[in-house]
């Protein structure tokens, strides 16, 4: 049969067993000073764990809340970011009449047609051209290429 | 988590009064001074619970005892050494010896003769046990007195479960040589 520590009892003869049963008398007579000195110790020690634990709790907020802090100043920041400045964040909008570029390059005429216009266009306003595409409009209602 | 924690308390509240007379006379028969015995339970409920307070209770009491055999040895050691150096003091020889005349006074209670017997006998029981080698001494008090198993005893002792049983063994037999098979 175990003990209530887990442990085989120990089989002793008689001369052990009359120390044991001396020691652990001496053990249980102790006088009241040394009682009471045992007694403070043991609070004293157990105070201990409580004051460990509330540093403990102490040391955890102390390390958690600036760590929260800084989370929520980069959230913020990270707000007010996204909402002021879009157009940084945000990927560019498709670019409109791409297509139409790439058959200007594709197509030899056109661009030929473009070099013209726009070679034109640095000297002056290209006044005959325009003429002619306003009476285009106005006899047909849309201007033809050609 | 409140809760766990003052029952967690509790335990060890329980433990360490459960240990603390044992321990008491453990130390006071290594050291042979009263102060210097409450000194050392003290350091061992401290150190107990700051630094293995979290472990599973069943794992105190070896730990426990642990902490308290190296104490004591500790202050012997330094009780050695202070001895030496105040030995060269010689305007401290006669300090050095001093003792509590409350102490020294003889206790109120009602002091029958067997109750004087019952004291002589305590007394040489620690002087014999006082005498022992240390390892001698740990053994026997550990497995004798705390009631310690072979393997826990060795635990404590920081050594194989062979060696307690040489050194219990071999205590038995030094203080049934010095008290008489007869003592009680």
């Amino acid at each position: 049969m175990k003990d209530k520590n887990g442990a085989e009892p120990m089989e002793m003869d008689e001369f052990e067993q009359r120390i044991r049963a001396r020691l652990v008398e001496s053990a249980e007579s102790l006088n009241g000073r040394t009682r009471s000195a045992l007694a403070r110790a043991r609070h004293a020690a157990l105070e201990q764990l409580r004051g460990h634990r509330v540093s403990m709790q102490r040391a955890l907020w102390r390390v958690w809340m600036p760590t929260g802090v800084f989370a929520m100043a980069l959230l913020v920041t990270f707000l007010i970011t996204e909402h002021t400045l879009p157009s940084r964040s945000r990927p560019a909008p498709p670019l409109v009449g791409a297509s139409d570029d790439f058959s200007l390059f594709s197509d030899p005429d056109a661009f030929e047609l473009s070099n013209d216009l726009d070679m034109n266009l640095s000297d002056g306003l290209d006044l005959e051209f325009y003429e002619w595409a306003a009476g285009n409009i106005a006899s047909s209602g849309a201007p033809t290429s050609g | 988590m409140e809760e766990s924690t003052q029952t967690h308390s509790r335990e060890l509240d329980r433990f360490l009064a459960e240990v603390e007379s044992k321990a008491f006379r453990i130390a006071q028969i290594g050291l042979r001074n009263e102060q210097d015995a409450l000194d050392a339970v003290q350091d061992a409920m401290l150190k107990l619970v700051r630094k293995y307070a979290q472990r599973p209770a069943q794992e105190w009491r070896p730990l426990f005892y642990r902490i308290l055999e190296n104490g004591i040895r500790d202050l012997q050691r330094h009780r050695t050494v202070r001895s030496r150096v105040m030995a060269w003091l010689p305007w401290n020889a006669e300090t050095e010896d001093f003792e509590d005349p409350v102490k020294l006074a003889p206790d109120p209670a009602p002091g029958p003769v067997a109750q004087l017997q019952g004291q002589q006998a305590m007394a040489l029981l620690d002087a014999a046990l006082g005498e022992l080698p240390a390892r001698q001494r740990q053994a026997f008090l550990l497995r004798s007195f705390e009631g310690l198993d072979v393997e826990r005893a060795a635990q404590v002792m920081g050594c194989s479960e062979g060696s307690v049983k040489t050194h219990h063994f071999r205590a038995v037999q030094t203080l049934r040589a010095r008290l008489g098979d007869s003592w009680q």
